[in-house]
C-alpha cells in the first residue's frame, strides 16, 4: 500500500536540471561555432544564445520561487509582441516585428513551457490553462503567413511548428490534466 | 440575492486573525490529518460523509470574506469538493478552486486526508471534525454493521465563541523572549515540493524508555529532536543562537469549560542555549528539556503567553488599521517574526476512536506545513499502540530525520519509516 501519490524525487529533479543546463551550454557553444564557420557576417548565434539565457532565467525563477510562471509567460508573450509591433510602427513599419520578433518570442516562450512541463511534470495541472492560451496565441505567426503579411516565412513556420509540437507533447503526456482543467474553467 | 444578504457570519477568533493576513503560497498555515483505512477509499461515500459531517459541524461550512479592518467568516452555500490527492501535503488552499472552503478533503488509495487552513480551527478541534468524517464514512461504507448508528444521530456539542477573549487575563504581562533563534541552514527543495517522512514508533517501547528517564513522551521526543538538530545542522554550521522549539498547547486543558470549535491554543517556546549551557550530549539536553518544560508549562506562564497575544490583537491602534495595510505590514515583517523559532513540534496525543470503528482504521497521521524560515515542522499523534512522528520539510536533506530515527532505534525502540519519496528513494520500511 502506498501512502502518497508518487512524486519526482528532489535529487533526481536537480540532476535533470543540471544536465539540461549543461546540454544548453553545449548547444550555445555549438551554435557559435556553426555561426562562425558558415555565416560569420551575420551574428545570429548571439540571438539564439540570448533566447537560451532567457529560457533558463525564467525556468529557474519558476522552479525556485514556486510561482505559476505559465501565466507570467503568457502575459510576457502578449505584451512583448505588442510592444515590438508598436515600436515597428513608430519606426516606419519595416515589418521586422512580424517577420522576426513575434516568431522568436513564440519560439522562446514555447520552449520555456516545454521545459517547465517536463521539469514540473507532477504539477502540470496548474500550468494547463495558460499552456493552452500560449498555444492559442502562438497561432498568430501562421495566421500572418496565411494572410501574406510576412515576407520571410521560415521563422514563422518554425515557430508554429514548435508550438504545434508543444501542444502535441502536452496532449500526449498531460491529456487528463488538460481535460479536467478545460472542464473546470469552462463549466456552465 | 435576498438569501445571500442574510447569510450567517462570524468574526475570526483572536489567533485566526493573523493567518489570512500572512498566508500565501509560501506560508500556507495549513495542517493535515490523514486516516489510513483498511480498504480502498470510495470517493462518492467520502463526499457524502463530508456533507453529513458539515451538517453537524456547521462552523466548518464557511468561506472567508474581507472586511475593512478584519476578515470574517460567512456561510458557504456551495458543496465541498472531494478530490484524489495529487499535490504535496499541506499546500496553500486556493479557496477559489475549492468552492471557497477553507479545508480540503482528498483521498489516495486507502487514505483520507483533510487539509485545514489554521484560521478555521486548531489541531485538536480540526481532529473532532475529521473524526466525524471518518465515522460517517465507515458507517456509509458498512451499512449493515452500522445500521443503528445510521438511524440515530451522534450528538456533537460546541460553540464558536472566541475562547481567548473569554478567558484572557487583562493584567498579565507578556513573557515572550526577545532572542532570535537558530534558523536551520541548507538549500530548499525545488518545485515547491514538500517532503513528508513518518516515523512510526512503538508506543509501549517508547513509554518504557520515557519511564526510565523519568520524563513524558513529548519531553523525550523534544530532546531527541534538539539533539538531532544539534548534531546534523547546528554543529556543522557553527550555530550561535539558541535552538528554540515551539510547542503548541491545547488551552482546553486549562479551561475545561470551553466548548469552542475555533482556535484555542497557545504555545511554549523552549530555548536551548547549546553553547552557553554546554548542551552537547543527549543526557544534558534531556535534563534541560525537563527543566524548561517544568518552568514554562505552568498555568501562570501559559495564561501570560495567551494574554500577551490577545492584547496585541486587541490593541486599538492595530484594530483601526485598514486590512490592506495590515496585510502589507505583516507580510513585510513576517520573515523577521518567524526568526524567533527554530522548529515547531505539535503532539496532538491519542486519537480517541469509538471501539466499534477501530477495526476499520489502520493509523492516523498529522502534518504541519513547513515555511521558508521554519523549514522543518514536526507533529505526532497516537492511535492504538503506534505513534506516528512526522517531519514535513522543505530542506533539501534528510539528515535530521535520519539522526532522529537512528537515535530511537539505537535505544531499542522499534521504528518504521513511511515517506512521500521526495527526499529519499526509501518510501517504506514497513513489511
Amino acid at each position: 500500500m502506498m501512502l502518497y501519490p508518487q512524486k519526482i524525487n528532489a535529487r533526481k529533479t536537480n540532476f535533470i536540471i543540471k544536465m539540461a543546463i549543461l546540454i544548453s551550454f553545449a548547444v550555445g557553444v555549438g551554435l557559435v561555432l556553426i555561426n562562425q564557420f558558415t555565416t560569420p557576417d551575420i551574428k545570429w548565434a548571439g540571438y539564439c544564445n540570448a533566447g537560451i539565457v532567457y529560457v533558463w532565467i525564467t525556468v529557474l525563477y519558476a522552479l525556485n520561487k514556486n510561482v505559476n510562471i505559465a501565466s507570467h509567460l503568457f502575459i510576457q508573450m502578449v505584451a512583448l509582441s505588442a510592444l515590438c509591433v508598436y515600436f515597428d510602427i513608430r519606426l516606419g513599419f519595416q515589418a521586422w516585428s512580424i517577420n522576426l520578433a513575434i516568431p522568436m518570442i513564440v519560439i522562446v516562450i514555447n520552449v520555456t513551457m516545454m521545459i517547465l512541463s517536463i521539469a514540473s511534470y507532477k504539477n502540470y495541472m496548474r500550468y494547463a490553462f495558460f499552456q493552452l492560451l500560449i498555444v492559442l496565441a502562438s497561432l498568430v505567426p501562421i495566421f500572418l503567413v496565411y494572410e501574406h503579411l510576412v515576407n520571410d516565412k521560415t521563422l514563422s513556420i518554425v515557430a508554429s511548428g514548435i508550438s504545434g509540437f508543444n501542444l502535441l507533447m502536452s496532449l500526449i503526456f498531460h491529456f487528463k490534466d488538460i481535460k479536467e482543467e478545460v472542464i473546470r474553467k469552462f463549466h456552465i | 440575492m435576498k438569501k445571500e444578504s442574510r447569510l450567517y457570519w462570524r468574526r475570526l477568533d483572536n489567533s485566526a486573525k493573523i493567518f489570512p493576513i500572512q498566508a500565501g503560497k509560501k506560508y500556507s498555515t495549513v495542517f493535515r490529518f490523514s486516516a489510513v483505512l483498511k480498504e480502498e477509499i470510495d470517493p462518492e461515500s467520502l463526499k457524502q460523509a463530508v456533507i453529513l459531517a458539515l451538517r453537524k459541524y456547521k462552523s466548518f461550512r464557511v468561506r472567508m470574506k474581507q472586511g475593512v479592518f478584519w476578515n470574517y467568516f460567512e456561510h458557504n452555500p456551495k458543496e465541498p469538493i472531494i478530490e484524489e490527492e495529487k499535490d504535496y501535503p499541506c499546500k496553500y488552499i486556493d479557496y477559489k478552486r475549492n468552492n471557497n472552503y477553507l479545508f480540503k478533503v482528498t483521498y489516495f488509495d486507502q487514505k483520507i486526508n483533510i487539509d485545514i487552513f489554521h484560521s478555521l480551527t486548531d489541531g485538536n478541534n480540526g481532529n473532532l471534525f475529521f473524526r466525524e468524517i471518518i465515522y460517517s464514512y465507515i458507517e456509509l461504507t458498512h451499512p449493515k454493521e452500522f445500521e443503528d448508528e445510521l438511524r440515530t444521530t451522534r450528538k456533537v456539542e460546541y460553540t464558536t465563541e472566541d475562547g481567548y477573549m473569554q478567558n484572557y487575563d487583562k493584567q498579565a504581562k507578556s513573557n515572550n523572549s526577545s532572542k532570535k533563534a537558530y534558523v536551520l541552514k541548507g538549500d530548499k527543495i525545488n518545485l515547491g515540493a514538500v517532503s513528508a517522512i513518518h516515523e512510526i514508533i512503538d508506543t509501549n517501547e517508547l513509554k518504557a524508555i520515557c519511564k526510565l528517564n523519568d520524563c513524558t513522551v513529548t519531553q523525550y521526543l523534544t530532546a531527541v529532536l534538539i539533539y538531532s538538530i544539534y548534531e546534523e545542522n547546528y554543529k556543522k554550521n557553527n550555530g550561535e543562537k539558541p535552538i528554540k522549539v515551539c510547542i503548541p498547547v491545547n488551552l482546553k486543558k486549562y479551561f475545561p469549560n470551553s466548548k469552542t470549535i475555533s482556535n484555542f491554543f497557545t504555545y511554549i517556546t523552549l530555548e536551548a542555549e547549546m553553547k552557553k549551557d554546554n548542551l552537547n550530549t543527549f543526557e544534558k539536553i534531556l535534563e534541560f528539556v525537563k527543566k524548561d518544560f517544568k518552568k514554562r508549562l505552568t498555568e501562570e506562564e501559559i495564561i501570560k503567553t495567551m494574554s500577551g497575544n490577545v492584547k496585541l490583537g486587541n490593541n486599538p491602534f492595530i484594530k483601526v488599521v485598514p486590512l490592506f495595510l495590515k496585510k502589507a505590514l505583516v507580510r513585510l515583517s513576517y520573515i523577521e517574526i518567524r526568526k524567533y523559532t527554530t522548529i515547531t513540534f505539535s503532539n496532538v496525543g491519542r486519537i480517541g476512536i469509538i471501539g466499534k470503528y477501530k477495526p476499520y482504521i489502520e493509523s492516523f497521521l498529522m502534518l504541519i506545513a513547513p515555511e521558508p524560515v521554519e523549514k522543518i515542522k514536526c507533529s505526532s499523534c497516537t492511535f492504538e499502540d503506534k505513534m506516528v512522528f512526522t517531519f514535513t520539510s522543505i530542506l533539501n536533506d534528510n539528515k535530521i530525520e535520519k539522526r532522529f530515527y537512528e537515535f530511537l532505534t539505537g535505544q531499542g525502540i522499534k521504528v518504521e519509516i513511511e515517506s512521500n519519496g521526495v527526499l529519499d528513494d526509501v518510501i517504506s520500511t514497513k513489511n
